[in-house]
């Protein structure tokens, strides 16, 4: 008889599956039914959902970052 | 093939007929830039300033063997990070051969001044912990997001598969999430 997971455990083994595959979901590399399945999992489960949000702040203020780099010209360095 | 793409191939070709001047447009196109890519991978603005310098004496001496198989900018910016690495100590990777649907923009974040102080105060947060992270993630980061390249050009830069690139832009971007959580939780953004 297969071993039944239980269902916390499932829960975290699917957590863990939906973290691996976030920057691909904001990057826009997953096909739509990975894609689906990542918005499901985090409509859901308020920790991915915070990861998901605060990952998204972290790569939006990256981009920010470059963009106010090339605004000003900044290099830092012997500009 | 972009402008600039196209604009750089004439600039080539005659740098590679032997055309100082066409080099020197060359490197004052791209130099800043390099710069700015160099910077944020040493953290030190001498040795960024000395890798871009040493990268372009290198790329003037082997510009005869640039066969246009990837744009100039891709071939440039390699021999600069290496330049780079090198200055670090650091073994390079392989010896030199010679979306954008993500949240928020900056300009959606707000434009009271106190916002923008917020804002300012969270990019310097960003940036001290990027300057924190493993040689290898912060440079995959910092091609891919902070300079906005693909991940097909990144991972050509790097002289890795564009999986492996992808798994170091993940981690990377996984631990600055990471220590940025004090600010998050603050609710600053």
């Amino acid at each position: 008889m297969t071993p039944t997971l239980n269902p916390m455990r499932r829960h975290r083994e699917h957590c863990r599956h939906v973290r691996e595959q976030l920057s691909d979901y904001l990057d826009g590399d997953l096909d739509t039914a990975q894609a689906d399945a990542v918005t499901r999992h985090t409509r859901f489960c308020p920790n991915c959902r915070r990861m998901l949000t605060n990952l998204t702040r972290t790569v939006s203020g990256l981009r920010a970052l470059g963009d106010s780099d090339a605004a000003t010209g900044t290099s830092r360095a012997h500009d | 093939m972009t402008r600039a793409a196209d604009d750089d191939e004439h600039l080539v070709a005659r740098a590679q007929a032997g055309d100082r001047d066409a080099f020197d447009q060359l490197a004052e196109r791209h130099s800043t830039r390099l710069r700015r890519v160099l910077f944020r991978i040493t953290r030190d603005c001498d040795a960024a300033y000395d890798a871009v310098q040493e990268a372009l004496l290198r790329a003037w001496k082997n510009i005869g063997r640039f066969e246009g198989r990837s744009q100039f900018s891709t071939w440039l910016t390699r021999i600069a990070i290496n330049e780079a690495y090198r200055g670090l100590h650091r073994p390079v990777e392989e010896p030199l051969e010679l979306s954008d649907h993500v949240g928020e923009r900056i300009a959606s974040w707000g434009s009271r001044p106190d916002e923008i102080f917020e804002t300012r105060e969270f990019l310097a947060a960003i940036d001290r912990a990027l300057g924190e992270l493993p040689l290898d993630y912060r440079t995959a980061v910092t091609l891919r997001d902070v300079e906005g390249l693909s991940t097909a050009e990144a991972a050509e830069i790097l002289g890795i598969g564009e999986r492996a690139l992808k798994s170091r832009v993940h981690r990377g971007r996984m631990a600055l999430r990471a220590k940025l959580d004090d600010y998050f939780k603050s609710g600053y953004v």
